[in-house]
């Protein structure tokens, strides 16, 4: 079925019923309305005007009045002039109906609720299933709108009670294995609800980040996240900043991602996770309880590079992701760790075990004296500032490298730099040297290959 | 005990008795300590394939760049056993610092196969000397004129 959007989709005493004693209106899912698909408000009044228009109904006052379609201003209980008391019937009736808001007039001509007509633009899935959700004050627990699907339905703002919260809306609509999306007042230009219609800019993709990492099955998605990297992988809410050093400097930020030693798609695998979780999420922070669902979107790749949202910094990145993540600190300012330089150092088998040795070196740097195999050859630091050696445990041994801040041997930063591996391991392999370059990449590989030492005397 | 000088690239002996190999082993233990493989290869050895039956090939070393061997503060007949070299050419061993005598003696195989001599299962070097008496190539060229002429 389809939305009702032409009056002669109602029919009375079969999907629409007009009760004048009692003043209500109500719809039934029946005779082709299906209340997920609804009744656009225009549709229903103009089918009022035609029934007004009639011998029949004309004894009651008049249920509605429409001050413009286009902006959806409805209001019932009033014909603009007079008050009558006219109102729906039941919550399901008012949850039928499509693109607009309204007020509601008891016959004292009191505004007794106000609905604001939500309206998501855009297509969101999994079809069927995708349940969108809102809240309308920042501190209110997350409420889901009455359908599943892309929603356009009336949401109570106001009454005549207690409820005034017109100040304020947000959409979400987080469904694993898609990108997050959600929508406030501000991306529309608007400063506030009220009976009319509301657009929220919310629509959703597939998110191949999720499910290449951790498949289509959300429970077995959801399930993993209890084991190892997942399990500590959290995240801290703090009312006052906190400093972390980014390429040497100092940033504040109020949101710290604890990554756990797990690469940017298990970080952001987990982060997703607890934004769609209706509990507290916040893990150490000082800020308080922060029910996952309704908080900001903290994570996004772009490509295959990580990006915060403002004040969110990452702790415990693996060194190979160090510069496919981006940070927004806390005044929303872009911030780039330094390029690490990486790769392996590789050894045939001769060379790994016990008594053995390895070191890198520059292999002729500008100045006397210090090439490789002179007096005062400089050995290549790694990204923490440590000299680049120490014993074969393996074949293949990692390192890093600081791209933009290494100057060593008077090298200046961002240069390539021509490199000399050596290797011994006495009594079994005999001394050996390669070359290679450091480059800005983070796949480096340079190899040292030996011969079997048979002469060695350990005498 | 054999030290390294790296600034003056000289290998130093301390003893009228050393083997290449033991010059060359203990050029290991320095290369794998510290920083000292900065200096780069100190000595090239080639050689001691394995040929079999307790045989290999004799070590060779060369000596790199301006690596030499002085001999130690003394008068005395230095003895270097083994294959040693300058990479190149050249003489391995230089003077003392001091003004002393130091007469050089290299010894160096005749053999272009190693023996092993060690352990269970390798050939002894009586058998090598069996084998050899009874090889009929050996024979043909052991005439009574090349014995004389070897011992002269």
């Amino acid at each position: 079925m389809a939305k009702i959007s032409s009056k002669s989709g109602l029919v009375v005493d079969t999907n629409l019923i007009i009760n004048e004693p009692a003043k209500t209106i109500q719809f039934l899912a029946t005779g082709g309305l299906v209340f997920k698909d609804g009744v656009t408000w225009q549709a229903l009044y103009s089918k009022l005007v035609d029934l007004w228009a009639t011998p029949t109904y004309q004894d009651s006052e008049f249920p509605a009045y429409a001050i413009d379609a286009l902006s959806g201003q409805f209001q019932i209980g009033t014909d603009g002039a007079t008050f009558s008391g006219w109102t729906f019937a039941d919550q399901s009736t008012r949850d039928a109906l499509r693109d607009g808001g309204w007020s509601e007039y008891n016959d004292a001509g009191v505004e007794v609720a106000q609905y604001c007509g939500f309206v998501g633009l855009g297509s969101i899935t999994p079809a069927t299933t995708v349940q969108p959700y809102y809240h309308i004050d920042a501190a209110d627990a997350p409420t889901n709108f009455p359908f599943t699907d892309q929603f356009n339905v009336g949401v109570k703002v106001k009454d005549n009670i207690s409820l005034n919260k017109k100040v304020y809306a947000k959409a979400f609509v987080r469904e694993y294995g898609k990108k997050f999306k959600s929508s406030i007042l501000a991306d529309t230009g608007s400063v506030g609800t009220g009976a009319f219609k509301q657009n929220f800019l919310v629509s959703n993709e597939d998110d191949l980040k999720i499910t290449n990492l951790l498949g289509s099955n959300q429970v077995t998605a959801d399930a993993a996240m209890s084991g190892a990297p997942y399990n500590g992988i959290t995240v801290a809410y703090n009312t006052a900043a906190v400093q972390r050093t980014i390429a040497g400097v100092a940033r504040d930020f109020k949101i710290i991602i604890e990554g756990n030693g797990g690469t940017l798609e298990q970080i952001y695998a987990k982060v997703q996770y607890l934004l769609r979780q209706a509990t507290d999420i916040n893990a150490g922070g000082t800020a308080g309880a922060k029910v996952g669902k309704i908080q900001d979107e903290l994570l996004k790749f772009v490509g295959d590079t990580l990006v915060t949202s403002q004040s969110v910094f990452i702790d415990d990145v693996l060194p190979a992701d160090s510069n496919r993540v981006e940070f927004y600190d806390d005044t929303n300012t872009l911030r780039k760790n330094n390029y690490t330089s990486s790769g392996t150092l590789e050894f045939n088998g001769v060379l790994v075990g016990a008594g053995s040795s390895y070191r890198l070196m520059f292999t002729s740097p500008t100045g006397a004296g210090n090439d490789y195999g002179e007096a005062g050859a400089v050995t290549v630091n790694n990204a923490a500032g440590s000299p680049i050696t120490g014993t074969i445990s393996s074949g293949s041994i990692a390192f890093d490298f600081d791209w933009n801040g290494n100057t060593q041997a008077s090298y200046a930063v961002e240069t390539e730099r021509p490199v000399t591996l050596i290797a011994i391991r006495p009594g079994y392999g005999k001394f050996a040297a390669g070359t290679g370059t450091i480059t800005q990449s983070k796949t480096i590989k340079i190899s040292a290959t030996a011969e079997a030492d048979r002469v060695y005397s350990a005498a | 005990m054999i030290t390294f000088d790296a600034t003056s690239k000289r290998i130093v002996l301390d003893s009228a008795s050393v083997t290449a190999t033991e010059i060359y082993s203990r050029w290991c233990d320095w290369a794998a300590s510290g920083d000292n493989a900065k200096h780069g290869m100190v000595i090239r050895q080639v050689g001691s394939d394995d040929l079999g039956a307790g045989l290999s090939i004799p070590p060779y070393y060369f000596l790199q760049g301006a690596w030499r061997i002085r001999p130690m503060e003394s008068n005395h007949n230095l003895t270097i056993t083994g294959n040693l070299f300058v990479e190149g050419g050249g003489v391995p061993v230089v003077q003392t610092l001091g003004t002393y005598q130091v007469n050089v003696n290299y010894t160096v195989p005749v053999q272009a196969q190693g023996i092993s001599t060690s352990g269970g299962s390798g050939t002894s070097a009586a058998a090598v000397v069996e084998a050899l008496c009874t090889d009929p190539r050996f024979k043909a060229l052991l005439t009574l004129p090349n014995f004389l002429a070897l011992k002269d």
